[in-house]
Formats: C-alpha cells, structure tokens, sequence
C-alpha cells in the first residue's frame, strides 16, 4: 500500500487497514505528498526495490 | 527527453476495443503491469519504468476511454470492464504471473482483477486508493468536471495542469510535456483537448454510469463539459 500522507483520496486509517488486510502487506508512507504519489519517490522506491528483489 | 530510454508503442484489441500500451524491456524478463488513473495515460509510469526496465518487462496500457485507446462503443467504463480489459491483455501477453500496480482508479481495477485471479500475481502495489470512497474523491471529479475543454497551446495546458497538481508542478519540465501529450491531442483547429473520454449527464434506464459523449465542439446543443 502507498499513501501520500497529504491525501484526501486515501485517509492513514484506510490505508492501514488495507496494508493489515493485505497477505504480507506493507504500508510506504509518503510524507508530504497527496494524490497521488508518481511511485518515484524515495521511500516508494526502496520499498518497491526491496519487494521485487525477494521475488 | 532526447537521451531517455523510449518505450514500445503496441496495440492489441481486447474484448473488441483496441488498446494501447507501452512496452518497456526485455519480454523475457519479470513482468510487471501498471495501471495509471482517472483522466490520466499509461505515461504516468513513464517515470518508474525507466528505473525498472533493465531488470523487469514493465507492461503500462492506456486504460479503455484513456490516451490511445479505443472508447467503448456501449459507454462500458464499469471498474469490471476494465478489469477485463487488464484479464484479457496480460492472457494476450502470456504473462502467467506478474507483478501489478496500480494508481487511483488504476488501484480499484487492480483490484478487481486482484480478487478474481490472485493466483496470477507476484506482488500488488495499490496506490493511494482504498474501497471507500473519501472526500476527495468528489473533489477530483468536480475539478475535471469544471476543466477548460480546451487549451490554445501545449505550454498553456500544461501551465494549467501545474496550477492544479503541486505534484504535477513538482516534476521535471520533460516529464511534465511527456505526461501532457499523453493525455492531450492537437485538434484540427490547432488548440489541444483531453484524449479521455468524459461524463455526460445521465438519464433513463442507464442512469449512473458513464457514457460516451457524441458532440459538436462548438455545438450550441450539447456542450462538452458535463
């Protein structure tokens, strides 16, 4: 789950259901960002490295 | 944007409609399959897949109604359809299991196909969107319902777009023209207009989903804005 925490699309409580409901779900945080983050940003980008790497 | 790794531009039609997608990497490579949002183009990736397309197959389709892809003649832009649409391409693709992402309406249609076929997926990125609706969804859809139709040229579209996206604004200028013509076109008359297809009011026994809207541009009837 990736949520820029300036969203008014996606709330942090929704956001965090979704990543405990998720098998192995992860919540990336954007910080200051809202809708929607371009999935380039740092804390995106290293997550999404990390996961794809343990494939 | 001379020196940047350019995409594949291909074509194949699903479930009748004739659908565009950029192709980026090696086919033989992991896939993964991006799903851009509302009003916007398979270029929204245009960004991460140039991080990830000398390790991975990265697959981005316009979604039906959106940049190069057909309109639905029937005015079915249900999240299904589009779902089916992803269903049938990654089939068409041979791509047995595969990495998804999706942003915004690209999350809801992830899914969608997430929920009937999880066996199919490595990995799914959902991208600030959840299943209940929050406010600013209602302000998303009255900022593209209040859009100029129009624009008299590529910079001022663009000049607009950054007015309304501070994350749009945030990107580089190439990034910014590559994301605009994705979600553009020229018209004959020289000014520039959104590629997307838009809501009409709705009336009757379909009252509620979206429709393909037929116009006169400058039609003193039937205006192009919703």
């Amino acid at each position: 789950m990736v949520w820029g925490t300036d969203s008014d699309v996606l709330s942090e409580a929704q956001a965090k259901r979704m990543a405990e409901m998720l098998p192995k779900g992860e919540l990336v945080a954007v910080p200051g960002v809202g809708h929607a983050p371009t999935l380039v940003e740092p804390p995106v980008l290293a997550a999404l490295e990390r996961s794809l790497a343990s494939l | 944007m001379t020196d940047a790794i350019q995409p594949r531009d291909e074509f194949l039609t699903v479930n009748d409609l004739r659908l565009h997608y950029l192709d980026w990497g090696e086919a033989d490579r992991p896939a993964v399959v991006c799903v851009h949002g509302y009003t916007g183009s398979a270029q929204a990736f245009n960004a991460l897949a140039r991080r990830l397309c000398d390790r991975f197959h990265v697959i981005a389709p316009d979604v039906r109604g959106h940049g190069e892809s057909a309109w639905s003649p029937t005015g079915a832009y249900q999240y299904a359809d589009q779902a089916g649409d992803l269903a049938q391409l990654v089939d068409r693709l041979g791509l047995d299991r595969f990495v998804l992402i999706g942003t915004s309406m690209g999350g809801i249609i992830a899914m969608a196909y997430a929920a009937q076929f999880p066996n199919r997926l490595r990995g799914l990125v959902i991208n600030d969107i959840g299943p209940d609706v929050e406010a600013g969804t209602q302000r998303i859809t009255g900022m593209i319902g209040s859009r100029p139709g129009d624009f008299a040229s590529l910079e001022e579209a663009m000049d607009y777009r950054r007015q309304i996206s501070p994350i749009t604004a945030a990107r580089p200028l190439d990034d910014q023209r590559e994301l605009a013509l994705g979600v553009l076109r020229q018209h004959l008359d020289g000014r520039w207009a959104g590629s997307w297809t838009r809501p009409i009011s709705s009336s009757g026994s379909r009252a509620g989903r979206r429709r393909v809207p037929i116009y006169g541009r400058r039609s003193p009837m039937c205006s192009a804005r919703p």
